[in-house]
């Protein structure tokens, strides 16, 4: 009795660190790039006052710029106060503020932010079904209901919409970066996609993995249940 | 392929009852019934001994294989 309450305080621990490491997760590249996410912020607003005027507008977007040869790698030059020399400098990841030459070009990107609303609306359904399901699961350890086929059966689906959630934001990157090529060429870099979160795949894949060890293990202890 | 269990033939001819025979045996009556409806996955050899023991019969008598068709 003493071994299993250790156990379940044991659980407890590990699922609130394990909530900390999602909150962490969904939340660090907002945190890495808060300039960009109040520049995008103030952006939008300026835009809404904009369209009262009919002023032509302007959005911020995030290049991921790969030099075209060695000759323009270093491109640019930094000052290093500390010398006063002049630092070789790559532009890998710069943000642009783009005009848009005339209204036609505008309402193509309000298609394509949409479009990024919709899919996006749909991701934080999941990362909100993402910690339900986890804590369902974990919420059945705790009370000791740990062998049963509905917590396979819930560490599949959330496997599944751990996948789910790194294919569309991988999706969300693809079609970020066609947005942007179709309105940006920047000459001796080209754009190319950045393709991160692997993270959520590994996740997944660990999660259906996990299911099916826990889904033997069901069967053995029925098996075990079932030995007279 | 299938294994038959044979208990309540044995049982039968013992003309015992589940509960007596569960007592006698040391196993719980839900469990003997496990084993007499064939639901049971395994038997240890301790139980069979001890169902061998009281109802004087072989392993061979209690259970039998049957060939899937």
């Amino acid at each position: 009795m003493k071994n299993r309450n250790k156990n379940s305080k044991y659980i407890a621990f590990i699922s609130v660190l394990a909530g900390i490491a999602y909150l962490y997760l969904i939340s660090i590249d907002f945190i890495n790039d808060w300039d960009s996410s109040v520049n995008s912020f103030w952006q939008g607003y300026n835009a809404s006052a904009k369209a009262r005027t009919n002023e032509l507008k302007e959005s911020p977007f995030s290049l991921h710029l790969r030099a075209k040869d060695m000759q323009h790698y270093y491109s640019d030059s930094l000052m290093n106060l500390k010398n006063d020399k002049y630092l070789p400098a790559k532009s890998q990841q710069v943000e642009v503020l783009y005009q848009f030459n005339d209204y036609d070009e505008y309402r193509a990107q309000l298609k394509y932010n949409t479009v990024i609303f919709i899919i996006t609306f749909v991701l934080l359904i999941l990362l909100i079904a993402v910690p339900v399901f986890f804590y369902k699961i974990i919420g059945a350890f705790y009370k000791n209901k740990i062998f049963n086929y509905r917590n396979v059966r819930r560490l599949n689906i959330l496997g599944v919409l751990l996948i789910i959630i790194f294919a569309i934001l991988i999706s969300l990157d693809i079609i970020y970066f066609h947005y942007k090529k179709s309105l940006i060429d920047i000459p001796n870099y080209s754009l190319y996609v950045y393709l991160s979160n692997a993270e959520w795949l590994f996740m997944g894949l660990i999660t259906l993995l996990i299911a099916s060890v826990l889904k033997r293990s069901v069967e053995m202890k029925e098996e075990q249940d079932l030995t007279i | 392929m299938a294994i038959i269990v044979n208990l309540d033939v044995e049982m039968a001819k013992n003309k015992i009852s589940l509960n007596e025979l569960s007592e006698r045996v040391g196993i719980t009556p839900a469990n003997l019934s496990i084993l007499k409806t064939g639901k049971a996955k395994a038997i240890r050899f301790s139980t069979l001994e001890a169902i061998c023991r009281e109802l004087k019969c072989q392993p061979g008598d209690l259970l039998s294989w049957v060939e899937n068709e």
